[in-house]
């Protein structure tokens, strides 16, 4: 009966509204190159602290999954990660839009996105108190091992030569290194320059690295930016329904990995999206279709990204620990409202809870028409808009959202830098992706590799502390499956067809 | 003499795409060097451990690349990334300045002003069209909309303290 309730006032029309409101602020927010979610949810926060907390939290869960959804339309339009949580989708995404096929590749993602959101909405309603003890099992062994799982799809993303790859993956580690050490707090590869000592930012390393060397290429030649069919073939929704149902595990898989890796505190989007995007490849039938164009690869990063949404609200909700940056500034808006969040919340203010989580379910099922309209219209903008307009465009865009991130214009002349030596880099064969991978992964890596040695000599048991614990296992099992996984499963093949010969 | 000087153009470029990856290697060798050096002036283990061991990594892969072309094993250059580096310089070359003098200069311009120059160079630099008269006219007047677009959402709706300008609203 109490269900019914709050699935009502979840109903209810100013709630309706807010979903609605915020699905799309979030989507056009989170599109815009260096805006990220965690921005998106920050600067509407204010506006919530006048409205009943249920509502606030929908508007904000909307927000949230709006934006996460909407870093898509650039990694697949403009091969720059909307979001951070958009890395992978712009391995697939963007050589898919470059053949003619980014309007599938979006709605694809817009599909992936409602299911993986569900999903997690799913695991959040039924499962939020014994999920949030997942939370609790992971020390800094697991999430370093985590980090080196995600690094391992370097290998996968090697184009050919992995010596150059895991070289740009150590350029990337060394990076993330630079500024002050979170640790021992060293200032560590500055070489005497002020500008360094706040490093190198994670959202406008990453604009640089995909959209300038697009851009350079793309002023150089009278060509089209994207291949366009002659014919207007709309949302092209039937086909992308039916690669999504062949795709349900595959979706089903991510969807979970995302829901898991969001209820970690600081993983976040864009490990949940690495994470299964190496797993959908090192499953997939079609592995050497991975990197070109594989629908499988956009389906796996935004099932995964938008699922860390519902499990990013489970210790938040349950333990006051937030999964992801943006579950931190809502738990902030909702500590201002005097809500106690922790594991009475479910029982003592179970009306807001249930409330909001139902909102959730809705924001994510309004994702669904409002995505596929929105994304249809980004699609059409960016292959109607004439060249000489859309390279200023972008342009303009990468520097007012990477000054935008720390007010900085030292993060801009880093940004255009980093996209000259990337160009430089892709042209002799060092891709950037396992750079990207290096600079993203490298800070989580170093500390929990730094404080699991650091317990590990304090206790004398150093090999147990990164080999013995279950959990730490099981991931390095599947680094081990995940690196070694295709060169047994061809050794294999290899042999079977010397046999039948 | 023009196809001597194609056939010349040819295995400079081929030479230049066979010692990239040695020329890379050394480099990459170079800043592993410079990051083991820097680490000796950290004074804990927990800062030096990481940067040093990924420094001792990366000189170590480097190595193996060059053994791996000397040997022959590293693989011909991708197409792609041979072809386009001929095409146009100029207008990749104007492409970066402008985004670097425009990230310098906005202290001082103010953002509005820096994106307006910033834009239109930009413009000037990726048109491959003739100019008609409705190009003239358009193109100039969506970049001021497009820029005062983006600085009103930046500034107003968002918040964010863009840097101001003698000409800035």
């Amino acid at each position: 009966m109490a269900a019914i309730e709050n699935l009502y006032d979840a109903l209810s029309p100013l709630n309706f509204l807010l979903a609605l409101g915020g699905v799309v602020a979030g989507t056009v927010i989170g599109s815009l190159p260096g805006l990220t979610a965690t921005m998106a949810v920050a600067v509407l926060v204010p506006i919530t602290f006048s409205m009943e907390p249920a509502s606030a939290l929908i508007l904000m869960g909307a927000i949230y999954t709006g934006a996460i959804y909407g870093g898509a339309y650039s990694a697949i339009l403009l091969n720059t990660p909307g979001t951070p949580s958009a890395i992978a989708t712009t391995f697939d995404g963007y050589p898919m839009a470059k053949r003619g096929d980014g309007d599938l590749a979006v709605t694809l993602a817009c599909i992936a996105s409602v299911a993986g959101g569900l999903v997690g909405a799913v695991c959040l309603l039924l499962l939020a108190p014994p999920l949030a003890g997942v939370a609790l099992a992971f020390g800094p062994v697991e999430y370093f091992w985590l980090a080196v799982f995600g690094l391992s799809l370097i290998a996968a993303l090697s184009e050919g030569n992995l010596l150059k790859a895991l070289i740009g993956g150590c350029l990337g580690l060394l990076l993330s290194a630079i500024g002050v050490a979170e640790v021992s707090a060293d200032i560590r590869l500055t070489f005497g320059s002020q500008v360094l000592i706040g490093g190198i930012e994670t959202v406008s390393a990453l604009i640089g690295l995909y959209c300038i060397p697009v851009l350079i290429d793309l002023i150089a030649t009278p060509d089209k930016h994207l291949k366009v069919t002659s014919e207007s073939k709309g949302l092209r929704l039937k086909e992308a329904m039916a690669i999504s149902w062949r795709g349900k595990f595959n979706l089903m898989r991510s969807s979970i990995i995302g829901t898991i890796v969001g209820i970690l505190p600081g993983a976040g989007g864009s490990i949940a999206g690495l994470v299964a995007y190496s797993e959908a490849r090192r499953t997939a039938k079609n592995q050497d279709e991975f990197g070109k164009g594989a629908p499988d690869g956009v389906q796996a990063t935004e099932a995964a990204n938008n699922a860390t949404v519902g499990g990013g609200f489970i210790p938040t909700l349950v333990l006051g620990i937030p999964g992801t940056p943006p579950d931190a500034v809502i738990l902030g808006a909702l500590l201002v409202q005097g809500v106690k969040v922790g594991p009475n919340l479910f029982t003592s203010e179970s009306s807001i809870v249930y409330t909001f989580i139902y909102g959730l379910f809705l924001a994510t099922i309004l994702m669904l028409p409002t995505g596929l309209i929105i994304g249809r219209y980004a699609y059409r903008s960016i292959i109607a808009i004439p060249k000489a307009l859309l390279v200023p465009t972008v342009a303009f865009m990468t520097l007012i959202g990477t000054y935008s991130i720390r007010n900085s214009t030292s993060d801009v002349v880093i940004m255009v830098l980093l996209g000259v030596i990337g160009w430089i880099l892709g042209r002799l064969g060092f891709s950037a992706s396992p750079i990207v991978l290096g600079l993203i992964l490298g800070s989580i890596a170093e500390q929990g590799f730094v404080q699991a040695w650091t317990i590990g000599s304090a206790t004398g048991d150093l090999t147990g502390m990164f080999f013995g614990r279950p959990i730490a296992m099981a991931i390095v099992a599947m680094i081990v499956i995940s690196l070694l996984g295709p060169t047994i499963v061809s050794l294999v093949r290899g042999g079977k067809k010397e046999a039948s010969k | 003499m023009t196809s001597n000087n194609e056939t010349g153009a040819t295995s400079a470029k081929s030479a230049a795409s066979f010692l990239s990856t040695p020329i890379m290697a050394l480099l990459f060798i170079a800043i592993g060097g410079i990051v083991v050096w820097d680490t000796t002036s950290y004074t804990d283990a927990d800062s030096y451990v990481f940067p040093r061991t990924v420094a001792g990594a990366m000189i170590g892969l480097s190595i193996l690349l060059i053994l791996q072309w000397m040997l022959g094993l590293s693989g011909p250059a991708r197409p792609d990334q041979v072809e386009g580096l001929t095409q146009s310089i100029t207008r990749r070359v104007l492409l970066v300045s402008a985004m670097v003098a425009a990230a310098l200069a906005m202290p001082y311009l103010g953002f509005l002003i820096t994106g307006l120059i910033a834009f239109a160079i930009i413009l000037l630099a990726s048109m491959y069209d003739p100019w008609t008269p409705y190009r003239i006219i358009v193109y100039p007047l969506s970049g001021i909309g497009i820029v005062i677009g983006f600085y009103l959402l930046f500034a107003r709706v968002l918040q964010v303290p863009l840097p101001q300008g003698p000409f800035s609203f």
